[in-house]
């Protein structure tokens, strides 16, 4: 069976905790792309080795950080998501 | 990926550097000696590009923007903004995305040149040069074209 490809972008939070990172990932990305985009890009916010990082599908990355970006609150609070870089591994976007 | 943010608020040009900008620049709608151009009242803003080529001009705010004949024959010889904040903070964001992505295959078209700016006034609203690619890719520009508008004003293609 073939895997899926998956693409990795590192995020600069602003005003988010780490704990809160991955709810607020999937609000947006629903909220932005709707049930079927979200199907689609697979999306998962994750905190590891101290970053902020969110795991989506090959080729939806665009859709993801867009919905990223459009997010400026999340419980009542104003937070900013930004993507910093995009890659292919885990291993390869934090070496850079 | 770098680039330039052709519009920031004051003290935002450092942070806008950490985000990945090779460049950007600190620019007030209301900044004297600035060819930027922004308002709500069409003939102005007009008369205003007609007289002041290689302006920079942002259109959001005018009603009927994205299928204005007259004003896109005016935005000739000049930069239009295309800003990240306007949209977002849009009272309905879908629909202003709508609208923009008209008025971008427009600029396309007619072969008028265009930025992708963040218009940030404060921290919260600073994007990256990412962001604004892919705002830029949801304006239906390909990542050429959005990479491009990345480029400082003033750059020929």
């Amino acid at each position: 069976m073939m895997r899926d490809k998956s693409r990795w972008l590192l995020i600069d939070a602003l005003d988010l905790e780490a704990a809160a990172f991955p709810e607020c990932v999937d609000e947006a990305v629903r909220r932005f792309l709707g049930v079927s985009g979200a199907s689609k890009a697979r999306a998962r916010g994750e905190a590891t080795r101290g970053v902020l990082v969110v795991k989506c599908a090959s080729g939806q990355e665009d859709e993801v950080i867009a919905a990223l970006a459009f997010k400026s609150e999340f419980k009542g609070k104003r937070v900013a998501l930004r993507t910093l870089r995009v890659s292919g591994t885990l291993d390869a976007l934090l070496e850079k | 990926m770098k680039g330039t943010d052709n519009r920031l608020g004051k003290g935002l040009s450092a942070k806008a550097k950490r985000l990945g900008f090779q460049n950007a620049v600190e620019r007030e709608p209301s900044e004297r000696n600035s060819k930027y151009v922004k308002g709500t009242d069409k003939r102005t803003l007009c008369s205003a590009l007609e007289k002041n080529k290689d302006a920079f001009a942002n259109v959001f705010q005018l009603r009927e923007y994205w299928r204005d004949d007259e004003l896109h024959a005016a935005l000739k010889g000049n930069c239009v903004e295309l800003c990240f904040a306007d949209y977002a903070n849009a009272r309905d964001p879908a629909k202003a995305l709508n609208k923009g992505r008209s008025f971008a295959r427009k600029l396309v078209k007619k072969r008028i040149d265009y930025r992708l700016t963040s218009g940030a006034t404060d921290e919260y609203a600073l994007r990256s040069p990412r962001d604004l690619v892919a705002f830029g890719i949801l304006l239906g520009l390909t990542r050429e074209q959005s990479i491009r508008a990345l480029r400082p004003l003033g750059d020929a293609e």
